[in-house]
């Protein structure tokens, strides 16, 4: 079962992206500058695939023997970082991403991950019909908001709670307070330094 | 060739040689049109990851020349496709005409075509130069040849030196309780399953009999030593239901 584990992956990742790369026609125009390039993906400590592209569509392989045009090197944690095309050479020189090969590749790999505005009551509407799929967004879109509201609302009461009835921590107020009375002190300290300094040279000479 | 020779079995029944052969084209003239979606059902949609996991261990590359032996409906072929781009070429040969029609349209439908030759070709006689292709495939077809070692043989003298053969078929579970479900599965869901889809259950009952005729890991890992392929090793995927047999040409 264990060698059919990285299959699904693959297999997914594909199924998802050429979902994604289906639901506007301007992505398949994007897709044409890597038509027939091979790109290797590595994430540091999981896993390595390959992304070969042809006009319109991708396809993700395990293992690849070929030479890819280019490799990026990356953390799992700086996998979002992909979708920010401009900043993208910016995070190769500071050394968060390593890349080997063509980086005008992953720039254009970048920017079809850019801008996934998904028209959900769109793209429901094909299987569902408008009405359902409207209706469904609607109930989501409510149902967000209202979720939304209430974790906004517990972390009020948490924060009160922590604040004025637990005393578990100090308010906004004593911290300021706290803040300026250490600036107070760092003051005098330097002050009291400058006095010893001068007393030090006084006896010395 | 003697009478014992001559005969083969065809699922559980023995019969002539050349009878085997009609036999089973008979059996895919009559699936061809709901093949895939037979494939869905039956395998619960895994013959897909098998197919991906082939197409992993095959090293495959750009510009090369692959042979999608007994291809079918042309799943391997789409994905070779386009992985060995324009520069390449993917043959789908299949002795069954009916099938190969129906993998022609569909890849084209896809839109796939250009570095795509239909060939119908029997195994045992690959109608090819020697050392030609850069990787054969036979997925899910090596079970229905009549002689496996002539196939093998065929395949052996087509592919280049550095080439490599995977052979994807049906094969042992490699435990009890497996190979039990297995059984009452094959015997007892798949030919009803052939008779409410596809209208068919003789061809589904001859695909489960087949099955258990055909080698096991070992065996079959021998008969493609036996040729003369190198490196040889299999890979039990799904408990050993299936295996894919890898072996090099140098």
């Amino acid at each position: 079962m264990a060698s059919l584990l990285i299959p699904v992956v693959t297999g997914s990742l594909e199924a998802g992206f050429n979902r994604f790369l289906h639901l506007a026609p301007d992505r398949l125009k994007k897709v044409q500058p890597l038509a027939g390039k091979v790109l290797q993906l590595t994430v540091t400590g999981l896993s390595s695939c390959y992304l070969l592209f042809s006009k319109d569509r991708l396809d993700v392989m395990q293992s690849y023997e070929g030479q890819p045009d280019s490799h990026l090197t990356l953390s799992l944690d700086a996998l979002g970082l992909l979708k920010d095309k401009g900043l993208l050479m910016q995070y190769i020189r500071e050394g968060r991403i390593d890349l080997e090969g063509d980086p005008q590749l992953w720039q254009d790999f970048s920017a079809l991950l850019k801008d996934p505005q998904l028209d959900m009551e769109a793209l429901l509407a094909g299987y569902t019909g408008d009405v359902v799929a409207h209706l469904l967004c609607r109930h989501g879109r409510e149902l967000s908001t209202g979720v939304r509201n209430r974790l906004a609302a517990a972390r009020r009461h948490l924060g009160d709670y922590v604040l004025e009835e637990a005393r578990l921590a100090v308010g906004p107020l004593e911290l300021a307070d706290f803040c300026d009375q250490v600036a107070e002190l760092d003051k005098q300290l330097l002050r009291l330094q400058g006095r010893l300094a001068a007393l030090t040279d006084k006896v010395d000479h | 060739m003697s009478e014992q020779q001559k005969a083969t079995h065809f699922g559980y029944k023995t019969v002539d040689a050349e009878q085997k052969e009609q036999m089973v084209a008979s059996v895919f003239h009559s699936v061809a049109a709901k093949y895939d979606v037979m494939n869905d059902l039956m395998s619960f949609g895994i013959h897909r990851l098998w197919k991906r996991f082939t197409i992993d261990c095959s090293g495959i590359r750009k510009g090369q020349k692959v042979l999608d032996l007994a291809g079918g409906t042309g799943d391997l072929t789409a994905k070779f496709s386009r992985i060995v781009g324009d520069s390449g070429q993917v043959v789908l040969a299949d002795i069954n005409d009916s099938m190969l029609k129906v993998g022609r349209d569909k890849l084209r439908n896809k839109g796939l075509g250009n570095n795509i030759a239909y060939v119908q070709a029997n195994a045992e006689h690959l109608p090819f130069p020697d050392n030609y292709f850069d990787v054969i495939t036979i997925a899910f077809g090596l079970r229905n040849v009549t002689n496996k070692d002539q196939a093998l043989a065929s395949m052996f003298r087509v592919l280049k030196p550095g080439g490599r053969l995977l052979v994807l078929e049906f094969s042992k579970p490699q435990h009890e309780v497996m190979s039990k479900l297995y059984d009452f599965y094959s015997f007892n869901i798949l030919p009803r399953m052939g008779s409410l889809v596809a209208n068919d259950s003789d061809s589904y009952q001859y695909l489960a009999e087949s099955i258990r005729m055909h080698p096991d890991q070992e065996t079959l890992k021998a008969m493609m030593e036996e040729v003369g392929f190198e490196q040889t090793e299999y890979f039990n995927l799904t408990d050993g239901i299936v295996a894919l047999h890898r072996g090099f040409k140098f």
